[in-house]
């Protein structure tokens, strides 16, 4: 290998280290240099005779110029080398997924943010879900759930009060913009990226990022759901989230996601860095191990009575909900600050489980929890 | 030869892994600056489940497993500290862990890092060849806890994704399991 590929990957190297010490802007800067040191490696490479090389040193410029964020050099490079005929196509692949990132990351300059590198890819698994394909309310719960965990996380890592309704607050969307990448080949799987706006480098520095999100997020979701035995990284929940009613809502949120068990078999987490992926997968046994952890945390007696039928409607200042039970009455029921506008808003118009005390007078129950109803079963 | 096609000097007659914080000596692929990184990374997992040194059961393809011992030092509080994100330090360690473990069981060496989209690739190669051609691509993954069943799983998803569509081969799965202290290799046919 010749002398201008090992200078730029030392230079690589060195860039990548000054990265994870936060030095951002010399990092880019060596990134570049790497860059052109690859490039003149690559142009001493015949493509028709070690293929395989230069389509490993193409995508490795490309790459560079990718990480050092020098956007429109990447395009040019990819551009060109796509042209090839030549190129293998492990190659191609590699370089139309650059490209696709290059144009996000140009398409995000312009509008004055920046992808902070963080991804989370989302897979369903299930009888209903095809490569590629899946029904639309599926997707939508899922997309919906994880949106309102990101920034519930966000704002737990920010040190927030527990935000009883609205939306997130300004400081909390400038940090982190959930976006959605389109969908990829495979069961049906699906990316929301971590953004943040390029004026939050003007306000003082939060003492996380979207890379702890990210982490957040799957720790929590793999302190909920039981793993195949002996799994890597399970903690308890209360060791993860203290606070007692983040950690409630955190977990009413991740009981939103989780599968039927019959349209949907699994729900997949993931986060690739560097090449290695961390995953959690959800299966329907999760809804069991949840709601005994938020059962738990209330008094004893908090889920004595239980009625099922379909959420139809939702008064959160006025403090109650309707539901039209399986013996076709319309029930009103009580309900506390606890009840929170992102994870009762998706049961609406769906089969719910309600769980809580009759008053006295039987005529309302007092509401300790509510999920999605699966099945007629209630408890 | 050995069971991966290439000709090579003996496995290794001693029982140990190479030091890891050294490897950039004999790996070109291997910055020092960055060989020391992964070897703290390394500590810092293994020092989670085990008191050094430990002995690393080590499978490769269908041949019978052979045991080898790690030696590292145990990180002070402030490496510690500084690897307080559990996933970087696991991803990191298992570089380090499988280059060593490719250098002692298949006598092949990092000759070379490529830049990718989401990271780097390290290729492996005989020592003193410079070839990419016809090097294989390390593909690495660490498993904190977990016994060997969920390493082997690991291994299995790893070359599937390997085979599946448009991969570059030939390529080497490497999975890592530090609490196990078990490691699993194998090839990726073309």
């Amino acid at each position: 290998m010749n002398e201008n590929h090992l200078r730029s990957q030392n230079q690589a190297s060195h860039a990548e280290l000054l990265m994870r010490s936060g030095n951002t802007a010399d990092a880019y800067n060596l990134y570049a240099v790497a860059a052109a040191e690859e490039e003149k490696a690559l142009h001493a490479i015949d493509p028709t005779r070690r293929p395989r090389t230069w389509g490993i040193l193409a995508v490795s410029v490309v790459s560079l110029f990718y990480k050092g964020t020098h956007y429109a050099e990447a395009e040019r490079r990819a551009l060109q080398f796509l042209n090839r005929n030549e190129i293998p196509d492990f190659a191609r692949v590699q370089l139309k997924e650059l490209l696709a990132v290059v144009w996000e990351g140009q398409d995000f300059r312009s509008a004055g943010i920046q992808y902070a590198g963080e991804g989370i890819t989302i897979s369903l698994r299930g009888r209903e879900i095809g490569a590629g394909t899946a029904p639309i309310d599926l997707v939508l719960d899922k997309i919906t759930g994880v949106n309102s965990l990101i920034f519930r996380v966000a704002e737990w890592l920010g040190r927030h009060p527990l935000r009883r309704h609205g939306p997130p607050p300004p400081e909390i969307r400038e940090i982190c913009q959930p976006w959605m990448t389109q969908p990829q080949v495979g069961s049906y799987r699906f990316g929301v990226r971590l953004v943040q706006s390029l004026q939050g480098e003007l306000i003082p520095r939060q003492s996380f990022g979207t890379t702890e999100i990210a982490d957040s997020l799957l720790s929590i979701v793999r302190a909920v759901a039981p793993q195949l035995p002996g799994t890597s990284g399970q903690e308890d929940i209360v060791s993860i989230v203290p606070d007692r009613d983040y950690r409630n809502t955190m977990l009413k949120l991740v009981r939103n996601m989780v599968p039927d068990g019959q349209r949907l078999k699994e729900v997949e987490f993931a986060t690739v860095r560097a090449n290695v992926s961390t995953r959690v997968v959800l299966f329907e046994n999760a809804r069991l191990s949840i709601t005994e952890t938020l059962r738990a945390s209330l008094p004893t007696d908090a889920f004595a009575d239980v009625i099922t039928g379909t959420l139809r409607a939702v008064h959160l200042d006025k403090k109650w909900i309707e539901v039209l039970t399986d013996a076709g009455i319309s029930q009103r029921c009580e309900i506390t600050a606890d009840v929170l506008d992102d994870v009762i808003g998706p049961m609406v118009n769906r089969r719910v489980i309600v769980r809580g005390k009759w008053s006295t007078s039987k005529h309302k129950i007092r509401v300790s929890d509510i999920e999605l109803g699966t099945s007629a079963k209630g408890k | 030869m050995n069971d991966f096609g290439k000709k090579g000097p003996p496995v290794r007659a001693n029982r140990s892994l190479p030091e890891l914080d050294r490897l950039h000596e004999r790996h070109p692929g291997l910055s020092q600056a960055v060989c020391r990184c992964y070897a703290e990374a390394a500590c810092v997992c293994m020092s989670r489940h085990h008191i050094p040194p430990a002995e690393i059961e080590i499978s490769r393809n269908e041949n019978t497993p052979v045991t080898r011992v790690l030696r590292w030092q145990p990180p002070s509080t402030t490496i510690g500290n500084a690897w307080k994100n559990a996933d970087d330090a696991t991803r990191d360690g298992a570089y380090s862990v499988s280059i060593a473990t490719a250098e002692s069981e298949l006598s092949l060496v990092a000759i070379s890092r490529a830049e990718t989209r989401t990271g780097a690739d390290y290729y492996l190669n005989s020592p003193g060849s410079t070839d990419l051609e016809s090097a294989y691509r390390l593909e690495v993954s660490g498993l904190d806890r977990g016994g060997q069943s969920d390493i082997s799983r690991r291994v299995r998803e790893k070359i599937e994704q390997a085979q599946n569509g448009q991969s570059n081969l030939p390529a080497i799965v490497s999975v890592v399991g530090f609490k196990a202290k078990y490691i699993r290799m194998e090839s990726v046919p073309e």
